[in-house]
């Protein structure tokens, strides 16, 4: 191996075991527990690159193709799936040293960055004049944009800005076969390869560029939390708000367990402790001498524990808040009251603690390790219609080896995500025995097995079980950018893993909507009808597409350009494709799914979509608005669709469309009528 | 301690945005957490000391990861402590002698002797003490020579008062109980640039706020040079030209070695050209 020439392009190379030995893991807690039970850690890589452009980028994996060295891409390594675990032999690319702010567009709200940026100095420094992307994981301090992209991160305030991948507009990346542009950087004769770069975890190239959204820094915050009877009333509350347009910038539902035991409705901070973390540190610091018993009794038998928890009450915690100018604020908390009228208010003291402290619980983690037992998250997705399903059975799998707590996060529309934190008896086999359980849980339940902690090695054979026969779409895409296999080998897929081509269903049949699901807001349509016809089908049952393309759905999507559209809209959920061989490749409608690549719009280029699920809203439900407001930018104010001269809201926005726009030059107030049902 | 060292070791990296040395070099074994797992692996077995001895060294002893650490870790005593472990003690330390009798003692630490202008600028006569190590630095950082050094230092400057312009130094005529002053407030001298806030600085506005350290002090610099000159690398490819001002000689003349338009505190004094 020679390293030398690899120096000799410019770029920092080490070779120093010193330096090495850091890049043997990442986070994710099997190593750590591999490490504190039997002192073994992965094997050292061979050698460190620090590039700090894009062409020593090319040059680092130029070389690696040329020594027929495996390259892992490291960000700052904060991945909880074993995503950017070292291997053995290979070179890892160090990209943040990449790590400049190259330009930032205020007009057109973009920032573009080098890859290697760590999340709070991005955040930092655009804070400084103003402005902000929004994306907030409470790994903020320990992570990379190109991280965000690679593992397709959500953060805290997700729900209003959306995760990485509603962010990003455009990356560039170096592949073994050449510089690589995506989304709004793609040349005119070449394939869009951005959802497919999303989520690929450095299995096809390196990301060294993004072109990332812009978010003004909100003028106003409003936090507060609201008690509800039940879990169900709750997520209830959360889907109507979703549903209406409201867009909350935090909607954080903590279950019965995490409510009580978490003590969310006092004050909690990172020496105190909330959550599973912090009242198993708690509980063991009330007697140092006998800490060790307890905290390995309760995890010894977390049945009990998990009865005990759910005994204290059905009583939840919600977490509501909205950020934006404050007129848009004002008016969208008094939409949004009666929707919260069966939550009893108890004030802004739960998420202002929240807020204060929400990047905590990371220091809850250590004492869980030193005390012998493990602590790991888990976090699924999956559509409104089967998230308690989703929620008891992953809870269900995971109590039989962990105690267990959850709270729900990154709602949508259509769906929302679950976050499981869980700790139990610290030996690998129990770990393993685990998350065996809960992927198998979370599966059966027609959930996504992650929602935003990407895959990594962790998840990697049941992602590939999720893409089924798309896997496919991958592999060739993989064979064009990677021919010889050499980037971040079995990420985020195994190496070994094959489609699964054992499904056969027939193509469906009574179009051109073949179901519809209120509680969803979601059609299953006939991507090759004629959207009109397809809308008046829909009509009849009382709902509108909530896109309303010029041509067949499947056509549309085929051009459309993602950053066309705005942060909040996702025109396409899931589909049904069928290869020319008849194997069927389905990707179920979970609303955002860190398992792998986005594959659905490369699938529905390469096989024959039989069916899409697409965005509805109930019919005849606007109000309109003269869209004359020189103060406010309607991705602030967020109608439901717009035109030149008109703003269209919901009727759930009533007040936000009545109140928050200036008066016209005239003094005259803006024009409301509801639109006339056609 | 270990127990201590632990929670670092398992912590994910939360204070790795503040490092200096994480930040400017880049590099993954040069964060706090980094550091220490090493150091808990070698606490955890019997043979394995040879990484964690050089891996303490990964760092300027800043303290910016205590600043922001949430429970309260005491980051740089736990490497001062694991640096006095796992490494051979340095031969005994001798104090440098001080030149003339005058009761207030210029420091001379860097390249550059700014006594005799400084002198000449304010009428007021100096005595010096020439110092090649910082006044016992590398004795400093660690547990068992640290209070030896000190009180060597305090014996030799009793009962005068010492003007710094370095912030090692500072710190340890400040531990030797010596009064201090800086060549700015001597001089009333101060260059109309953008401050650069280097680690031991007052805050106040700067010119960035992301790298606050620029690998100029000890461990770092005495036992990985090369990094401690990415860090400074790091600072220019920031800068993009800007002329600065560093309220710190020592940190000054590492930047300017790198090719960044600093001006230091000696560099402000009249007739310093001359």
């Amino acid at each position: 191996m020679d390293l030398n020439a690899l120096r000799q392009s410019g770029i920092y190379v080490t070779d120093s075991t010193l330096h090495l030995s850091a890049y043997r893991r990442d986070l994710w807690p099997r190593d750590t527990l591999q490490l504190l039970t039997q002192g073994e850690r992965p094997d050292l890589p061979a050698a460190v690159a620090s590039p700090t452009s894009a062409e020593q980028v090319a040059a680092c994996i130029e070389w690696a193709v040329r020594e027929g060295v495996q390259v892992v891409p490291y960000g700052a390594g904060s991945g909880v799936c074993g995503g950017a675990r070292g291997r053995a032999g290979s070179l890892i690319i160090d990209l943040k040293r990449l790590n400049r702010i190259r330009h930032i567009d205020p007009n057109n709200r973009t920032v573009w960055i080098e890859a290697g940026i760590l999340g709070q100095h991005l955040e930092d420094q655009l804070a400084q004049i103003g402005w902000m992307t929004a994306h907030s994981p409470s790994s903020i301090a320990c992570s990379t944009a190109g991280g965000y992209i690679a593992a397709r991160s959500a953060g805290q305030f997700s729900s209003r800005y959306g995760v990485f991948d509603d962010m990003t507009l455009a990356a560039r990346a170096e592949t073994p076969t050449g510089r690589l542009h995506c989304g709004q950087w793609t040349p005119p004769d070449q394939e869009d390869l951005l959802p497919i770069l999303t989520g690929s975890e450095g299995g096809l190239g390196v990301v060294t560029d993004l072109l990332v959204r812009l978010q003004p820094q909100p003028e106003t915050r409003w936090l507060r939390g609201f008690a509800f009877e039940s879990t169900e009333a709750a997520l209830d509350a959360m889907r109507a708000l979703m549903q209406a347009n409201l867009w909350p910038s935090v909607l954080r539902l903590y279950d019965p367990v995490d409510t009580k035991i978490g003590g969310k409705t006092k004050a909690s901070d990172a020496k105190s402790g909330g959550g599973i973390f912090g009242w198993l540190k708690a509980t063991a610091s009330k007697n140092p001498a006998l800490q060790k018993h307890l905290l390995s009794l309760p995890l010894a038998m977390p049945g009990l524990l998990n009865r005990i928890g759910r005994s204290l009450g059905n009583e939840v915690l919600l977490i509501v808040g909205f950020e934006g100018p404050l007129a848009v604020v004002n008016s969208t908390i008094q939409d949004a009251a009666p929707l919260l009228q069966h939550g009893r208010d108890l004030g802004p003291e739960p998420g202002e603690q929240w807020f204060a402290h929400r990047h905590d619980v990371s220091y809850k983690l250590a004492p869980v390790f030193i005390a012998g037992a493990f602590a790991d998250t888990m976090e699924v997705a999956a559509t409104w219609d089967r998230l308690g399903d989703l929620y008891e059975s992953v809870r269900g799998a995971l109590s039989k080896h962990t105690a267990v707590m959850a709270h729900f996060s990154h709602a949508y529309r259509e769906g929302c995500s679950i976050y499981f934190s869980f700790a139990g008896r610290g030996t690998l086999k129990n770990y393993d025995a685990t998350w065996r359980c809960a992927l198998q849980a979370a599966r059966d339940a027609g959930g996504t097995v992650t929602h935003h902690h990407g895959v990594g090695v962790l998840k990697a054979a049941a992602a590939a079980k999720e893409a089924g026969a798309a896997l496919r779409v991958w592999t060739e895409i993989k064979r064009e950018l990677d021919p010889d296999g050499l980037m971040n080998p079995g990420r985020p897929f195994p190496e070994d893993a094959q489609p699964d081509n054992s499904c056969t269903l027939p193509a469906p049949t009574g179009g051109p909507v073949f179901d519809l699901n209120g509680t969803n807001l979601l059609a299953r349509i006939d991507p090759e009808a004629d959207p009109m016809v397809i809308q008046s089908a829909l009509h009849e049952q009382g709902y509108s597409l909530r896109y309303l393309p010029d041509r067949p759905y499947g056509a549309w999507i085929d051009k459309l350009e993602r950053g066309s559209m705005e942060v909040w809209q996702s025109p396409l959920f899931g589909l049904q494709a069928r290869f020319d061989d008849g194997a069927v490749a389905r990707i179920f409608p979970a609303p955002r799914s860190a398992a792998g690549p986005d594959l659905r719009w490369s699938l529905n280029r390469r096989a024959k979509t039989e069916w899409m699920d697409v965005p509805i809203r109930p019919h005849g439900d606007e109000i309109t608005v003269s869209a004359h407001h020189p103060n406010l930018d309607q991705r602030d104010v967020r109608p439901v669709w717009r035109t030149e001269e008109i703003w269209g809201f919901s009727k759930g926005q009533r007040t936000l469309a009545e109140n928050c726009f200036l008066p016209s030059d005239d003094g005259s107030p803006p024009s409301i009528k509801p639109l006339v049902k056609t | 301690m270990s127990a201590i060292a632990d929670t670092c070791a398992l912590c994910p990296r939360l204070c790795r945005h503040v490092c200096p040395v994480a930040v400017g070099t880049g590099l993954e074994s040069a964060t706090p957490t980094a550091i220490l797992t090493e150091v808990m692996i070698s606490n955890r077995s019997k043979g394995e000391h040879q990484l964690a001895a050089q891996a303490v060294d990964l760092c300027t002893r800043c303290g910016h990861c205590e600043d922001f650490c949430g429970v309260d870790q005491p980051v740089v005593a736990l490497l001062d402590d694991a640096r006095t472990r796992l490494q051979d003690s340095p031969p005994a330390w001798t104090p440098p002698r001080v030149q003339g009798h005058a009761p207030t003692v210029a420091i001379i630490c860097g390249a550059v002797d700014w006594s005799e202008a400084l002198s000449e600028h304010t009428g007021q006569e100096f005595a010096i003490l020439k110092t090649h190590d910082h006044l016992g630095e590398a004795h400093r950082i660690r547990t068992d020579t640290r209070d030896e050094v000190i009180a060597l230092l305090a014996r030799t400057l009793q009962g005068r008062t010492a003007i710094s312009s370095c912030a090692t130094c500072t710190e340890a005529l400040a531990a030797a109980d010596i009064t201090v002053e800086t060549i700015e407030a001597v001089s009333q001298q101060m260059p109309r640039l953008p401050t650069w806030r280097t680690c031991h600085c007052a805050p106040g506005p700067s010119v960035d706020t992301i790298v606050r350290c620029c690998g100029a002090r000890a461990p770092l610099t005495l036992q990985q040079p090369e990094l401690a000159r990415a860090m400074s690398a790091e600072i220019l490819r920031r800068l993009d030209g800007q002329a600065i001002y560093v309220p710190n000689t020592r940190c000054a003349e590492h930047l300017q070695d790198a090719g960044v338009q600093a001006v230091g505190p000696a560099d402000s004094i009249p007739n310093m050209e001359d």
